[in-house]
């Protein structure tokens, strides 16, 4: 895929803007599992403390959501299948892990415990695999040479 | 996506229901006929792990189904099952990663068996894909 420099200057913008926006809503998400660790190991703690730091990090991935949401809306057909390919490949690779494992962990085969916040970092190294290899079949990365600043694009 | 051959969304939601009831249906015997036999040690050993291993195929037959609605289907009803999909990975990652992190800590807390995670997130993505189908006007949504 070939860009023009005005193409590539909007996509440099919106994805710096993409990340920016991605590392606050990450950083919230850290922040509200720190709080969840910290507090989680005080004593005598009422049902409502308890519940709330159960549903505190769904505040931050809401946010990662909808920032998903506008990323597939801003960005042009060819990334945004990429991205749907990616959020299917770390869904199936995960679910084929989680079921199986759950199972046999469910009816004590003497497996080891996979605890409940590992399938974050399970669906995460999936989709990070499938984002790559969903560039890397399409041709979607943008070469060093497409852009010069001293050069005008060609007609 | 590009490369897919293109079906009215009616033809694709028929293929699809080609693909959704043999799988769910193999799914869920799979998952009766496991739970069976390895919780009476009918089986064990190497079978057994076989054995589990079983209804994660069966769940993903039906994935490769609903990917491939997605790939066929039109613009808006693929807007639809993304962001449905997305509403029900928000929901499974933020409770499975709240809960697993108290886990940690709090040893009377009870352990969420990570087998109803994928149920919780079929329940969510189809709630979200009922209310989105609603919002656009597709006039249908996938169970």
């Amino acid at each position: 895929m070939s860009y023009t420099k005005s193409m590539l200057k909007a996509r440099q913008k919106f994805t710096l803007k993409f990340l920016a926006l991605y590392l606050v809503a990450i950083g919230l998400l850290l922040a509200t599992c720190s709080i969840n660790v910290k507090y989680s190991t005080v004593d005598n703690q009422s049902n409502f403390v308890r519940y709330f730091l159960i549903f505190s990090p769904v505040i931050p991935a809401l946010l990662l959501l909808f920032l998903f949401r506008w990323f597939l809306k801003s960005t042009d057909e060819l990334h945004r299948n990429i991205v749907i390919k990616g959020l299917l490949w770390g869904l199936s690779a995960t679910m084929l892990i989680i079921i199986p494992w759950s199972f046999l962990e469910f009816f004590r085969a003497h497996m080891p415990i996979l605890r409940a916040n590992y399938l974050l970092q399970i669906f995460v190294i999936f989709y990070a695999i499938g984002m790559i290899y969903g560039h890397w079949k399409s041709g979607a990365y943008v070469k060093s040479n497409d852009y010069d600043p001293w050069r005008e694009p060609k007609s | 996506m590009t490369a897919a051959t293109q079906h009215t969304p009616k033809q694709a939601l028929r293929r699809y229901f080609k693909i959704f009831v043999p799988s769910m249906a193999s799914y869920l015997l799979l998952v009766f006929l496991a739970a069976y036999l390895i919780k009476n040690e009918i089986v064990g050993g190497a079978p057994k792990y076989v054995l589990a291993f079983l209804p994660g195929l069966a769940a993903l037959a039906f994935l490769y189904g609903w990917f491939r609605f997605i790939r066929e289907t039109d613009e808006l009803a693929r807007r639809v099952q993304t962001e449905a999909s997305m509403v029900g990975l928000a929901v499974i990652l933020s409770l499975s990663l709240g809960w697993g992190i108290l886990e940690m800590f709090i040893e009377t807390l009870p352990r969420l068996p990570l087998f109803y995670v994928f149920p919780l997130y079929f329940a969510a993505q189809g709630l979200a894909s009922w209310r989105l189908s609603k919002k656009y006007g597709t006039g249908f949504c996938l169970p």
